[in-house]
């Protein structure tokens, strides 16, 4: 697999994830979900954002550098991109998961102790991601060492 | 630095690498359904907690608070008269005993009103006076002292009506027979008296009586009144009623279960109408999606009939009522109506009186719906094909 393609898959993963996630977290702020809305109208972004905006910052800001000769190159451990991909979709997983179980198991009743939880262990699980993320999208945009 | 970072790229470590970080995440990924499922113990009907230590405190924080208050004086009232009932069991085998106790107590607030001066003992006897003006209130309840009608007492709004041709067992306890409970269960009064605003209510003496007349013969008692409103009920689904004594013991409130209803006062279909579930639509996928991203949205009803010489249409106890209390009334009170009530004969004072409460529910916060915005009463039984006149 070509390194072009491998940050395509990666990329198209995360895009569209977080859209859909904040999609959600968008709607369920429209409908009140979090409480009065006039208190806590930014409690699902305050959330969201920071879990999401440093990786997603990584992986666009790749993209404003361009296409480099890289691309073309074949991925030089396809081991650490299939773990890459994996912890990115645990990483989406969880956070859906939270949202779906606040939502469907608890009736929104719980959300401070569910955005809380999920702050203590994708703040930690963040820099594994983000460390596996970098390999692709800021290591790789390096010219090839002679 | 440079040449660890290559490190982790290269084919050689390549697998050791994704070894550890899919241990990784497997591991986080199985934890974490842990994390969000073992939350603390919740009360499955409360679902938005409002938290009373947030510094920034509103309207809405300040009305739980002040709900859960009236609940816990409404409780603490509660267990204080099924003391007094069970006291005044006691009490009725030695009414002459209580007398004289009542004479003792009277005596020793004089003796305290002369001494005054003496700021403790004063204190003390007024302490006395305050207990002693209680006991003779409750006594007079109970119908232990002579001459004296009751005054109610529950709530501190209750009705002052005297009774002049009072026919209720005021003085024992009325059990519920039907519960087959092996110790007899005293049926409870209609807590808070007088009943709460309803979101409406009407009168329908005329029509109940003027119906049962034609089919009883003699003298119409309170049981004839609650099989046939039970009768009407059955009809519309309503297949049990909770019974709660009125305070003078002259009547009683029939209560229905709580049902959903749609904005046009149509029971939901199927299992929806007796739960507190949200109404569900037949696709799945509709349903997760409406319970993701928005709260759960209720209308329900519970119809209380008050058939009682007491005027339940005159004074309202100010409550703000919600789910919890009309949980509570349903939970509360007889299955059937104790035949000491259900002997009771109609006088020209009893009413029959229907009042429907309408809550509106979002999340876990409830309402009461006022009369303006409320479906009127009438719709409400048209809706649920409830009619009080004769069968054609």
């Amino acid at each position: 697999m070509k390194v072009k393609t491998a940050r395509s898959m990666l990329s198209l993963t995360w895009v569209i994830g977080s859209c859909v996630l904040f999609v959600i977290v968008a709607m369920q702020t429209f409908m009140e979900v979090y409480g009065d809305p006039s208190q806590n109208w930014d409690k699902g972004f305050l959330w969201i954002m920071p879990l999401l905006f440093p990786l997603l910052g990584t992986i666009i800001g790749s993209w404003s550098v361009g296409e480099n000769e890289v691309d073309a190159f074949p991925v030089a451990s396809m081991a650490v991109f299939w773990m890459t991909m994996f912890i990115s979709i645990v990483y989406l997983a969880i956070l859906f998961g939270g949202i779906v179980i606040g939502s469907i198991i608890y009736n929104h009743s719980r959300w401070d102790y569910i955005m809380r939880s999920t702050g203590w262990f994708l703040g930690v699980f963040q820099a594994p991601v983000s460390i596996a993320l970098a390999k692709f999208f800021i290591e790789n945009v390096r010219p090839p060492r002679p | 630095m440079v040449r660890a970072w290559s490190y982790f790229g290269s084919q050689k470590s390549g697998k050791r690498l994704a070894f550890l970080g899919g241990a990784a995440a497997i591991i986080i990924a199985l934890w974490s359904p842990f994390v969000y499922l073992n939350l603390p113990k919740i009360d499955s009907t409360a679902s938005r907690t409002i938290r009373p230590d947030v510094s920034v405190s509103t309207s809405a924080v300040d009305e739980e608070q002040r709900r859960e208050a009236a609940l816990q004086d409404a409780e603490k009232q509660r267990r204080l008269e099924s003391e007094f009932a069970a006291a005044a069991v006691e009490e009725r085998q030695r009414p002459e005993a209580a007398l004289q106790d009542a004479d003792k107590q009277r005596q020793q607030r004089k003796t305290a009103a002369a001494v005054e001066a003496k700021p403790r003992r004063r204190e003390a006897a007024l302490k006395d006076a305050e207990n002693q003006r209680r006991l003779e209130s409750e006594f007079a309840a109970q119908g232990l002292l002579s001459g004296r009608s009751g005054g109610g007492g529950r709530g501190g709004a209750s009705s002052s009506a005297t009774h002049e041709e009072s026919t209720a067992p005021s003085e024992s306890i009325i059990t519920c027979e039907a519960r087959g409970e092996t110790s007899p269960h005293g049926i409870p009064s209609f807590f808070p008296w007088p009943p709460p605003r309803g979101s409406d209510e009407q009168d329908f003496t005329k029509p109940v009586l003027s119906v049962i007349g034609q089919t009883v013969k003699g003298p119409v008692r309170l049981e004839h009144v609650d099989l046939f409103l039970k009768g009407r009920l059955q009809q519309v689904g309503h297949t049990s009623l909770t019974y709660f004594s009125t305070p003078h013991r002259d009547g009683y409130a029939a209560i229905t279960r709580l049902e959903q209803i749609d904005e046009t006062g149509s029971p939901l279909k199927g299992s929806a109408r007796f739960t507190k579930d949200a109404a569900e639509s037949a696709s799945l996928l509709y349903n997760f999606i409406k319970r993701l991203v928005s709260l759960p949205e209720g209308r329900f009803r519970l119809l209380v009939f008050f058939v009682s010489a007491d005027p339940v249409a005159m004074n309202y106890t100010s409550m703000q009522l919600s789910l919890k209390d009309a949980d509570r009334w349903v939970g509360e009170g007889c299955d059937s109506l104790p035949a000491q009530l259900a002997s009771i004969q109609i006088t020209n004072r009893h009413r029959v009186f229907l009042r429907v409460y309408e809550f509106a529910s979002k999340g876990g916060a409830s309402h009461l719906v006022g009369k303006s915005d409320s479906i009127p009463l009438s719709q409400h039984l048209s809706a649920l094909g409830l009619r009080f006149e004769l069968n054609k």
